[in-house]
């Protein structure tokens, strides 16, 4: 008992983790509100919701860590999903390899693209990122005439909807990336050097870092996570929306914000990344379970992340 | 070193807009980009601006569709230009596409306003500038236009839900899912809805809320719902992309799937064919209407007087009723009221 006093007491409430005091609110206030709000079936829905954009965010985070930001994410899971299921109504079982492979190629180039424009020609990421997001869009478009993908192999399916016992394997999915790239960032040469590039770009280039290859790679990895997320979503709702993830650029940046994340580079908070994705998650569970009409529930929503940014800045220091 | 990457970018983008040139002319795209502005030649034949929301969903293309079979086939003769604008779901992008539209000396205006409020001023300067405005497929805040051509919105909102309650015996548990917040296509709905539950005393409307289109928000919110409701006993949404959102957050709670209205878009009666699933009516989304605004375009420039409102009477159809009249082997996202005739609408729906 002792033990786990003194680990409590250990906790130290920072920008990175305040958001979870937040979190914590509303669930208690759910609870309250409505106790079947706790149930283990509906934490774990609210997870599975949260997974696709956590993915995101967890991708987006490399991108800021090193000093950038990615707009093309939603874009890219659009021509990511929109690639895979063509390639698997096409081919069957070989499209399901083919499509994968195909997928995470495109998310990846897009991704040393995105950082190769940045880094070689130092354009504005916000810039350079938009406008790829832009056009890889308007070729899906062109391409596709946006007529719906297909439908999705079961495979995916159990990636999105289907469940390994009580856990969505969505969360799994998640939890495994959180994992993997929490090692990445932290202990990892990569995470450093990449950390070292977001605090001085010059500091870390005379340091003898390749400044350039880290950048891309952050990006690439971004790329990745965005296919990713678009076959998690995508199994999610059973079907290859071509407008699947649509605002998930915006949103993952949000998420990343709320989680104490900074804009800026050179810092960067996995556990930041979770809350934040929760927070946003949840509060639309938030909402519709206190019965809110559409316009209350962007002012109660707009509050309650207000609020998680501001236990932010207030333990900023701690 | 940098040169050549520079220059491989330059080469690789260039490659790009030729390729992507070269695919919209073999695709007839649905975005004419004009570079030159011509003159106008007096020889009898009309220029028309379309702006409208562009190819964002099935309901979209399907409008534009309609348009595109109106003036590039059924009145070819009769058309020199036209000029088709897509905003890509952008109410302040339509504006500025209207504006740049009323430098073209076109003759009549065809639009499907993203906005109830924010298209009223550049719809009143179209119609001061004696260009004829035809409103179609959504309401907008002023009278100064021709005709205005749309499926009767409210009178839809009180069939879907009276159906809903009705089913429910007049007791029970509802939500209501409409598309996007501010579009006057789903405010006028709601105030359908709104006023048919008002005669279902017994009928709870837990929520309202808004799937913008996309099954994806749709399931999350109604999941939301069912978290603290699972007993609700019908969802009534307008839009079948949303209701396979719907069907999608009942089969994962492992609930008895609820009573529920759609449209006629080929994409959820295919699903629910699959599934077996029958619990639910249709309602005609109105995108075939665009071919009776055409019709109507051309009567008021050929100086034929046509009447201020065209509004569509909806009428419910049973999924087998929707079903038969699709034609065999039509994609998902053919809608089964569509005025397309027969020999031309796989040109269309590939």
């Amino acid at each position: 008992m002792s033990v786990s006093l003194t680990a409590i007491k250990k906790l130290k409430i920072n920008k990175n983790n305040s958001v979870f005091i937040i979190l914590i609110l509303i669930l208690i206030v759910s609870g309250l509100y409505k106790p079947e709000f706790l149930r283990f079936g509906n934490l774990f829905g609210i997870l599975r919701q949260a997974s696709a954009l956590g993915l995101l965010t967890v991708g987006q985070l490399f991108v800021i860590v090193g000093g950038g930001v990615d707009l093309s994410v939603a874009a890219t899971m659009q021509v990511g999903i929109t690639i895979f299921t063509y390639v698997y109504n096409l081919y069957g079982l070989w499209g399901l390899v083919i499509g994968i492979i195909l997928a995470f190629a495109f998310g990846i180039l897009v991704g040393v693209i995105n950082g190769i424009i940045v880094t070689k020609y130092n354009v504005q990421p916000f810039l350079t990122t938009l406008f790829t997001g832009s056009i890889i869009t308007g070729i899906r478009m062109t391409i596709t005439g946006i007529k719906p993908a297909g439908t999705i192999p079961e495979m995916i399916r159990y990636i999105g909807r289907d469940k390994t016992g009580m856990i969505p394997n969505a969360v799994i999915m998640f939890i495994l990336v959180v994992v993997v790239c929490y090692v990445v960032l932290n202990k990892s040469v990569y995470g450093r050097n990449l950390i070292a590039v977001g605090t001085n770009k010059i500091a870390a280039k005379f340091s003898g870092i390749n400044t350039n290859s880290t950048i891309i790679k952050s990006y690439a990895v971004c790329g990745f996570l965005s296919i990713l997320a678009s076959m998690v979503l995508a199994g999610y709702i059973g079907f290859a929306d071509q407008w699947i993830g649509a605002g998930y650029e915006f949103k993952c940046l949000i998420a990343a914000v709320i989680g104490g994340n900074y804009l800026g580079g050179g810092r960067g908070s996995i556990i930041g990344v979770i809350g934040g994705t929760l927070i946003m998650t949840i509060v639309l569970n938030f909402v519709i379970l206190l019965g809110l009409s559409a316009p209350f529930q962007h002012v109660v929503a707009g509050l309650a992340l207000i609020l998680a940014l501001l236990m932010g800045i207030f333990t900023r220091n701690k | 070193m940098k040169k050549t990457i520079l220059w491989s970018v330059i080469v690789i983008t260039s490659f790009l807009m030729i390729v992507m040139f070269a695919l919209s002319s073999c695709k007839e795209s649905e975005v004419v980009v004009e570079t030159v502005t011509e003159e106008k030649i007096d020889d009898g034949k009309f220029v028309i601006g379309v702006s409208n929301e562009g190819p964002t969903n099935d309901w979209a293309k399907s409008l534009n569709y309609h348009i595109q079979y109106s003036f590039d086939i059924k009145y070819k003769d009769l058309i020199e230009k036209v000029y088709y604008m897509s905003c890509e779901g952008d109410p302040s992008i339509q504006v500025d596409q209207i504006e740049n539209l009323l430098t073209k000396d076109i003759d009549a205006l065809l639009v499907s306003p993203l906005s109830e409020s924010a298209l009223v001023t550049v719809i009143e300067k179209a119609t001061d500038m004696k260009v004829s405005v035809i409103v179609l497929g959504s309401s907008v805040l002023t009278d100064k236009y021709v005709t205005y051509v749309d499926r009767d919105n409210y009178e839809t909102g009180k069939i879907i839900a009276t159906w809903i309650c009705e089913q429910l015996g007049g007791k029970g548990k509802v939500v209501t899912i409409m598309g996007e917040p501010g579009s006057g296509y789903s405010e006028d709905v709601l105030r359908g809805v709104s006023d048919a539950l008002k005669e279902f005393p017994d009928i709870i409307n837990i929520g309202t809320d808004y799937g913008e289109y996309s099954p994806v928000v749709t399931k999350q919110k109604v999941e939301a719902f069912l978290a603290s409701y699972p007993d609700l006993g019908g969802v009534i949404v307008d839009g079948g992309m949303m209701g396979m959102g719907v069907i999608e957050a009942f089969t994962d709670a492992g609930l008895e799937l609820p009573y529920l209205t759609v449209d006629d878009w080929n994409g959820f009666h295919i699903m629910a064919e699959e599934i077996g699933y029958s619990k639910y009516v249709s309602v005609p989304g109105g995108s075939e209407l665009a071919a009776d605004a055409c019709d109507l375009l051309i009567k008021i420039l050929n100086g034929e007087s046509v009447p201020k409102e065209v509004l569509l009477a909806p009428s419910i159809m049973s999924g087998d009723e929707v079903r038969a009249m699709i034609p065999e082997g039509m994609p998902e996202s053919y809608w089964a009221l569509c005025k397309i005739p027969a020999e031309h609408v796989k040109e269309y729906y590939k």
